[in-house]
This record gives C-alpha cells, structure tokens and sequence, in this order.
C-alpha cells in the first residue's frame, strides 16, 4: 500500500468496509456506525463472522458447561448445539444487516471466517478497506451525527494517512468534531500537525492530542475526554506496540473501533 | 232618561304641539334615565342589591317593552361600580387525569399564567436538552459508566486472570460463557482431554468446576450492579432536571407566591417535569441529523398539553362585574362543555378542550336570560337551577348526565358561582312557573314587574318626547318636529287603549320611528311631521288589515247580515274585536234573540255547542240573573229564550256583548224593535251595570266602516259604555263624522239608557210594588212575562188534572 504522503494529493480510497462480528460482540449496534461509514463513503458494507475455533472445540469436552450471561444458570452444551446457535445467530445477523443496507442504498453481503482471535481479522484488511470491531458492552451506538466526535490515531503511517484523507471525507460530509491522537515519533516528514491543518481546511475542527509511550494505558483516557464515536487506528498500529492491544483496547473502549489499511 | 252623544273632543285625547315646548327633537336631551318604571326599578335595585341566596330576579312585563334593554342598562350601571371577578382557569391534575383541577385567579391573572407556562414549557424544551448535552452531564454519565465498567470488567479480568494462572480460558457463547482448558494458546481437544493422565483430567475439571462457581457468582452480581447503576444515571438524571427545572421554575414561584394555589400547581408541574424528563430529552434526539440522511426512530411527538392552562374565565378586558346576555341559553351554552378531538375514528379529550358557559362568564356578575328560550331548551332550566341551588358549575355532558354512555371521560372541579341570575319573560310565564315549578319561587326571589303604560300627565307627555328624541338619536332617524311626536304620544295612547295613558312598548314606538322616519325620507323632508307618523300608522294597518277589509265586503255585499238601518225585534247589532297576532280589528255581529213559554231558561247557543268560551257562557248566565232579578221577582220566570251570534263559526269569549245580548233578548221578550242604525258593546253585571270592555276603539271604528261605506244617515252610532269614554282615542274620519252630526257615540251606565236608546221607549222605573209605567219597555217585558206565567199555569193545571185522572 502506497499512499502519497501529502494528504491533498491523495483521495480517500475504500471499497468495503468489514464489520466484524462475533459471538463474543453480538450486540448489532455497531452495524449503525457501519452502514453510515459505507454509504459515507460509497462503500460495499461486508458483514464478517467469526467462528471461534477454540469455542466449538472445547463445546465437545463431556464437561463442557454453558453459563448463561444473564441469569447465571448453568447447562450443558456440545459442539453440535454451539454450531447451531451460532447458525442462528448468524442468520439473525445477516437479516438485519441486509435490511439496514437496503434502506441505506448500499451493497451488502455477508461471510463467515473461522478463526481463533479477531486479530486473525487483520489479515483480510487491504488497503482498499476498513475493518470496525466494536465490543458487547458499546450499548447504544448510533447512526453518526454531525455532532459526534471522531478520534484519528496518527502515528504518521501510511494506513495513518489514508485515516487523514478518510476522516477529510467524512468531514466534508459534515463531520466536523475531530480529535486526532498524535502518535508520530519525532523524525516524521508529515507530522500530527500538518495533517490537522490539511483537515481544518475541509471545514473540520480538529484538537490534537498526545499520545503517551503505552496506548493500551493511555488512549482509554483519551478518548473519554470527549465522548468517542468512533476511533480510527491504522492497522497494526497496536500490534506493533504490544500483542493483545488490539482486544484490550476494544474491551476497554465505548465506541467501535476502525482499522484502516 | 236622556243620553246625549259624545262631543267631538271626547273622541279623541289629542296632543297639542302647542303642548310641547319645542320644534324639534334636536332641541331635546336624551332622557338617560329610564322613564315610567319606577315599580320595576326599584325592584331591581333591590334584588342586585341584596347578597343572600335566592334573590335572583324575573322581570316580567310583554314583549317589547324594553325589559332587556332596561335591566341590562340598569346592571351595566351597577357592575361598572363592583369589583372585577376572578379569573377561572382548567389546569392538568397530575394526580387524576381525568378530573381537571380549577384555579382562581385575579383578574388578568389567567391570561398571564397562560403565557408563563407556555413560555417555561418553551424555555425547558431547550434547558433541558441542553442540561443533557452539557459536558458535566455527560462526563457524570460517563464517570457512572466508567464505574459499572470497571467493576464489571475488573470481576471479569480478575476471573480470567485466575484462569488463565490454572490453564483454563473463559471464552463467550452466543449466550453466556464456557470454560475449557488450555495448552499453548489453544483449547484442548476431547482427544487430548482423553489422553491427559486422569489426576490431569480431574485436576482440570475441578478447576473448571471452581471457575464455573466463580463464574456464576460474577454473573448473577451483574444484575446488582446494573441496578445501582441504572438507579445512580435516574438519581443524576434528577438532579439535572430539578436544578433546570428550578431555575425556570423559582422565578414564577416568586412571581406567583400570593397565589397559594397557583404555588401548588407550580411544584406539581415540576414534579411531573422531573419525572417525565424523557419527553423533554426527545427533543433533543431530533435536533441531530445524521450523518448519513437517516433520521435515528423517530420518538412520538412529545405532548406539552399537561403544562398548558385553559384559561376558562378572563377577565383582563372586563370593567367591573361582567354583564352576560346568553342569547342561545343551551344546557351546554350554560354550564359549559368539554369538546372532543377525532383521531383515528376515537374521540379524544383533554381539559384544555373545557369550554366555558355563560354561567362562568358571569361568574361574579350577572347573568341575563330570556325565561321562555330557557324553557324551550332541554335540561337547560334544569341545568340553571342545579347550579343556583349548588352555587357551582360542574361541567357534566347530557350524555353523562343521563347516563347514555359509560365511557371515561373528564369530570372537571365544579367552580363555584356568585352570579345573580335575571329572567326575563312575560308574566304569564312567571306565574305559571310560580304556580307548577316548587323551587321557582325559592331561587327568583324578586319579581320586577313592568309597567305597560303610564299617566298621560303633561310632565310625562314631556317626558315621553325626550324618550322619543333618544330613541331617534341612538337609532340613528332623523328629528321628529313637534307635530310629529305629539302623533306618536296619540298613537301611543291609542296603543294603550288609554286616553289617558301612554304606552311604554318600546318595541312598538321604535318601530313606528323608524317607518315614520322612513316614509319622510320618501317625503324629502329634513325632519318627520305628523302627516309622516300617520302615513306610517296607515300604512302599517293597510300591509295588515286584508282580513278586516274582506269581512267589510263580505258585509258590503250582503254576504254577512248586518243591518245599519230600520228597526227589527229581537235583532242588534254587537260588536267583537277579532286579534290577528299584534293587530287587531272590530267588526259587528247580529244577535239575534227567541222567547217562549219555558221554565226560565235562557240558553246560549254558543254555550250548547261548545262554541261559547267560559267568560261568554258567565255573562249569558248573568243575562239570565238579570232577568229573574227585574221581572220575576215575585213570580216564577216562565220563559224560554236563546241567544245567538248569527253567521259566528268559531270561538267566541269574552262579556263585551252581554248587553247586546240581554238588548235582543228583551226586544225578542217584549216585541219592542230595535234601530239597527245603532251597534252596542259593553259587559253588564247582574244590576243592569253597564261595565267596561276592551277594544272599544276598534269596535266603533268597526261599525263605523260598515255604515260609512253604506252612507252615513246621521242616524248611526255605537253604545258604549260610559267607563270606556276615557279610552276614546278614534280615528280622525271617526271623529270628524261625528263632529259633524254624522256618526253618534252614546255612553252609557246601565241597561236602560241602552235600551231606551234602542227602541226609542221609555225604559221606565218600577214603582213600590214593582210594576212598571204603562207603555214602557219594562212594562212590555214584565206584562209578556206575565202572560208566559199564566201559561204556564194553566198547563201546569191541566197537566195535573189529567196526571189526576190517570191515577187510580
């Protein structure tokens, strides 16, 4: 992927925008903020399951156990009924997603992934796509409104940069609240500050914050700042720092998170 | 005993303009205070005047007489001087929906709480969201989220750590948790579970089981943890609405802190605020539009209505106290009613759709109503009554009322009521109401009874000339000269068939006004003369009297019998006014009377075919008492005679032909002929009294028409009774005949002038031993009477005798 680095010169560029979706985030109310980031963006909104592997496995152990998450009562379970909730659930999705889609106008199709861990999920963003997770306890995430406000992690990338020219987009659109999180090191050719401006310049307001050395310690913090909407982290950004940010941030954040390639 | 006819000047009780010191009615100052109804007046300063239950007035008095214009003029000019009334207003009862709370106000008061309360509705529309949107909110809200995150989470990590130290994982379900054992990073197949060494496998599933606890125990504090967290977000949700709420609220509070109820009402608006903050929030959501177009779900329009005040009663606008005339006085036109909205095919209601009635109009004032509209409207004298008895308005529909529907629907505070309360309505209503409705009496305590005329003194004939130059102002008619009003106050008189007297019908004497002031308009006269006030006069009897001239043809033309001149036995000439709605006409009838031996009954024809009213069939039976009285006083009266109204095929009433009747009678009785070129009215009593009647004015006119178009002889004239002369106000073509000899009016006292008058015999007093003159007309009467006796002797003797014989 090869983004130039002045922002102007650039054009947000994404086809699809994955929404990843798993037993463990099965609330839908990321699907919102999904629909609105396609249409926004005239992009194909791509419903990603994930089939935990390690979940219809251990559903085979002869003591396996489901506690249920809102009473607390206890049951047994096996691999086969795991398989079928998880096929319901699925179809369930899938129909609201396609519903939503066709209000929104835009193109919508769905697709199961077996995988262990929702990083595995990195692998199938490209540069021409962004992949938002989001977490069970993000209760009420709605459609984007002009006054919410969108947090950018800058870190001077080039995944950073296609963040810059997505977040100018939705800025022209009526965006205007941005907050981008200045991640750069010292020696980068487009800094933090630069890409603020180039924002400013499509009608945003944009305050720019520091990041310290550990995001998992200090982006939770900075986000609650100003209540997030929506955070866009260049992928890999996290993984770099630490293995297992990515779930921790996810778990530790109120709104949905956007990987951007 | 001689009768002379009636001077010219006797006719007719003239007004001189020379009476009246002026030319015209521009010279004349309105008369502002009311004229000749000094009675009524005093009655009705009496009944406003005075504070306990029931004083309630009736004015009664005919149509027309300016009852309503009087006694509204009269309030007015009370009310200016009271205190304002309260103001009454429908608020929410946020306790019972359905029963609307009142609230009195000062006056003005209503329309200003009105405004405040849409203004604070206003004002927390946007305080409100805006106290929500605010950063302390929101960072509150997020500290609470942060707090039942963390507690959350931490259980959970806390959990995963301890599992994670004992090589099991915690992973989610499509609807809760499992827990399975690890080896590097990864679940553990059945396979390998089953090839673990089996204090392995136990080792695991005890930990598993523990976990499973531990697990279980997180879980089921969640909904704990939930509830404190729901309870803190609705504790900080109302401390941001109270402080908004109080800070729009505390200056009204202020405001209306003298108001105790309004006070009241305040803390319950803002209770109800509070808790219901939600409907506010909602405007709040709406305001943002989304990014994408697409509206959020839209939440249903929130309904302000319950902070809305019905002002029922203002009186920001009202001097004194109010003075209502209800011209429709409905059931619901008086108490009110609550008015329904159609939704969806369901009629909805609130109490900002509580309409007022007159009853709260006049609520602190007065009301005036028309008796007999009351009457003809249902429930609504019923309705009046109710609320003067209760001294409240409880607004109840005559569905409800009548339990015609079971629905739910409001039942809105009964307001209590100071009015004093003024029908108004002829008199025979009033004494028909006092005679049959038992509470009549208790709530219309005080009758004002109006005058129809008054005395025709010169003070008043001045009087009565200003009251004409107010009239013609306020109705906008040109001046009336001299001549001209003393033709109206002449008419008038005639009006009230009074000489003497002048009719205070303003109705009328508005009308002949403005068609007098019509007809100079017609004339190009600057001001109306009496020759327009005449033309009016002649004009209105020409559009109405096509009754009356089609029964003078019929007369003319033989059609109907009527003699004007010769002489015939038990034949005369009556005379009955015939009432066609306000206009009325005399006509003569013949009367025709029979005598023969008979048992001494005098039957009335009417009588026997129920033709005759009850005040006729009295005066035929006094006719009767009469005779027995004067001619068989000592002997049985032998006689069987009838009286009859020739060519009558309707009702007749009244006495003013018992003395025609008793004429004919005594003709018929003695042979004596009777002049037909005379007609007779009067009632007589059973002293041969000739007493008063009414309509004598149309009477003689009556016959007066019938002999002018036959050709006046000089011979002609009409008996009245001498009680009557007073009320001689003829027509101008009436008296000129008899000015001039052509046309005779003979007044008389009993029935002998009568008689005397026409027969052309001597009447004749009874000497000691009762008999009459010879040659008299009683003498003929007592001598046939006589003879009847003697007839009937004789066969009284000769039915005996054969009764005798038969007799074993």
């Amino acid at each position: 992927m090869k983004i130039p680095l002045k922002p102007p010169e650039r054009e947000a560029k994404v086809l699809q925008v994955l929404l990843a979706l798993d037993a463990a985030c099965h609330n839908v109310d990321a699907l919102e903020t999904a629909i609105s980031l396609a249409s926004q963006l005239r992009a194909e909104l791509i419903g990603l399951f994930i089939e935990d592997l390690d979940l219809l496995r251990s559903a085979n152990l002869p003591f396996a156990r489901e506690i249920n998450a809102g009473s607390g009562e206890e049951r047994s379970i096996t691999g086969n009924y795991i398989a079928r909730a998880l096929r319901a659930w699925t179809s369930q999705i899938q129909t609201q997603l396609t519903k939503q889609a066709q209000k929104a106008n835009i193109k919508c199709t769905f697709r199961t992934v077996h995988s262990r861990r929702i990083e595995a999920l990195l692998s199938e963003t490209n540069d021409s796509n962004l992949l938002i997770i989001s977490h069970t306890r993000q209760q009420s995430v709605a459609p984007l409104s002009k006054s919410d406000v969108v947090y950018l992690l800058f870190d001077g990338s080039p995944e950073a940069h296609h963040g810059v020219a997505i977040v100018a987009e939705l800025a022209l659109k009526g965006l205007k609240h941005i907050v981008l999180i200045d991640a750069c090191g010292e020696n980068v050719e487009y800094s933090a500050k630069k890409a603020a401006d180039w924002l400013s310049r499509h009608g945003a307001h944009v305050l720019i914050q520091k990041l310290q050395a550990d995001p998992n310690k200090s982006l939770p913090p900075l986000l609650k700042k100003y209540p997030a909407a929506l955070l866009l982290a260049p992928a890999h950004f996290p993984e770099r720092h630490t293995p297992g940010t990515l779930v921790k941030l996810q778990n530790k954040l109120n709104c949905p998170v956007v990987i951007v390639s | 005993m001689n009768t002379d006819p009636l001077k010219a000047h006797e006719l007719y009780h003239a007004c001189s303009p020379d009476e009246l010191a002026f030319s015209t009615t521009a010279e004349l100052e309105d008369l502002t205070e009311t004229f000749g109804q000094d009675r009524a007046l005093e009655a009705i300063d009496f009944g406003v005047g005075i504070k306990h239950d029931g004083y309630n007035l009736f004015v009664l008095g005919s149509t027309g007489i300016g009852k309503h214009f009087i006694v509204t003029k009269e309030l007015e000019k009370r009310a200016a001087k009271s205190l304002m009334p309260s103001d009454w207003c429908y608020v929410n009862n946020f306790n019972t929906y359905h029963k609307p709370k009142a609230l009195e106000l000062p006056a003005g008061m209503g329309k200003t709480l009105r405004d405040d309360m849409i203004q604070l509705v206003d004002d927390l529309q946007n305080a409100i969201p805006a106290a929500f949107r605010s950063d302390e909110y929101r960072t509150r809200v997020q500290e609470i989220n942060e707090d039942f995150d963390e507690r959350q989470q931490s259980a959970f990590d806390k959990l995963n750590e301890n599992a994670k130290s004992r090589g099991i994982a915690i992973l989610r379900t499509p609807t809760g948790y499992t827990l399975a054992p690890m080896r590097d990073d990864e679940t553990i197949s059945p396979e390998e579970f089953e090839s673990l060494p089996k204090a392995d496998q136990e080792r695991i599933e005890a930990a598993i089981r523990e976990l499973r606890e531990e697990l279980k125990e997180t879980i089921q504090q969640i909904p704990g943890w939930q509830k404190e967290y729901r309870q803190q977000v609705k504790q900080l949700n109302q401390e941001v609405s109270e402080l908004t709420v109080d800070q729009l609220l505390n200056p009204l509070l202020d405001k209306y802190r003298s108001q105790e109820n309004v006070e009241n009402y305040l803390r319950e608006v803002k209770d109800d605020v509070v808790k219901n903050v939600e409907e506010f929030r909602s405007a709040e959501e709406e305001e943002s539009a989304t990014l994408l177009g697409i509206k959020p779900k839209k939440a249903k329009n929130p309904d302000y209505s319950p902070y809305s005040v019905n002002v029922l009663v203002d009186n920001s606008d009202t001097k004194g106290a109010p003075v209502v005339y209800e011209d429709n006085p409905t059931y619901l036109n008086l108490v009110g009613h609550i008015e329904h909205l159609s939704q969806y095919g369901t009629l909805l209601t609130d109490f900002t759709l509580i309409k007022p009635g007159a009853l709260h109009k006049a609520n602190g004032g007065y009301l005036v109503l028309d008796a007999r509209k009351v009457l003809m409207r249902g429930f609504a004298w019923e309705g009046l009554k109710r609320a003067l008895s209760s001294h409240e308005i409880r607004i109840e529909s005559l569905e409800q009322m009548l339990s015609l529907v079971s629905t739910i629907t409001l039942e809105p505070e009964p307001i209590p009521i100071n009015v004093k309360l003024v029908l108004t309505g002829d008199r025979l209503l009033y004494y028909l109401l006092n005679e049959y409705d038992h509470e009549f009496g208790r709530l219309f305590k005080v009758a004002a009874d109006f005058s129809e005329d008054i005395d025709r003194s010169p003070g008043n004939t001045m009087l009565y000339a200003r009251l004409i130059a107010s009239l013609q102002r306020r109705e906008k008619i040109r001046d009336f000269d001299a001549g001209g009003v003393a033709r109206v106050i002449e008419q008038c008189a005639r009006r009230a068939e009074d000489g003497k007297k002048i009719s205070l019908h303003m109705g009328n004497l508005v009308d002949l006004l403005h068609e007098a002031d019509y007809w100079a308009e017609q004339d190009n006269s600057k001001a109306v003369s009496a020759q327009h006030v005449q033309h009016a006069i002649d004009k209105q009897i020409y559009r109405r009297d096509q009754i009356r001239s089609r029964i003078q043809e019929s007369i003319q033309r033989g059609i109907r019998m009527i003699d004007s001149d010769g002489e015939k036995i038990a034949q005369v000439n009556g005379l009955s006014v015939m009432q066609l709605g306000d206009y009325s006409f005399g006509s003569p009838s013949r009367i025709t009377a029979t005598a023969r031996l008979g048992e001494g009954e005098v039957i009335d024809i009417e009588r026997e075919v129920e033709l005759g009213g009850p005040i006729h069939s009295k005066a035929v039976m006094i006719l009767s008492a009469y005779l027995a009285d004067h001619y068989a006083r000592n002997c049985l009266l032998s006689l069987s005679a009838t009286v009859v109204f020739e060519q009558s095929y309707g009702k007749i009433e009244g006495d003013s032909a018992s003395i025609a009747e008793l004429c004919a009678l005594l003709s018929a009785i003695s042979g004596a002929p009777v002049k037909q070129s005379l007609a007779v009215t009067g009632s007589i009593n059973q002293l041969g009294q000739v007493q008063a009647i009414g309509g004598v004015n149309e009477k003689i006119e009556g016959f007066f028409d019938v002999c002018d178009a036959r050709g006046l002889t000089g011979n002609q004239g009409v008996i009245i009774p001498k009680a009557n002369v007073n009320h001689l106000m003829l027509r101008h073509d009436v008296v000129s005949a008899a000015q001039n000899g052509k046309f005779h009016i003979y007044p008389v006292e009993n029935v002998e002038q009568a008689l005397e008058l026409l027969t052309g015999l001597t009447a004749g007093e009874p000497d000691a031993e009762g008999n009459y003159p010879q040659g008299s007309l009683n003498a003929m009467v007592q001598q046939r009477l006589a003879e009847f006796n003697s007839l009937r002797q004789e066969f009284a003797a000769k039915t005996k005798g054969e009764n005798t014989l038969e007799t074993p």
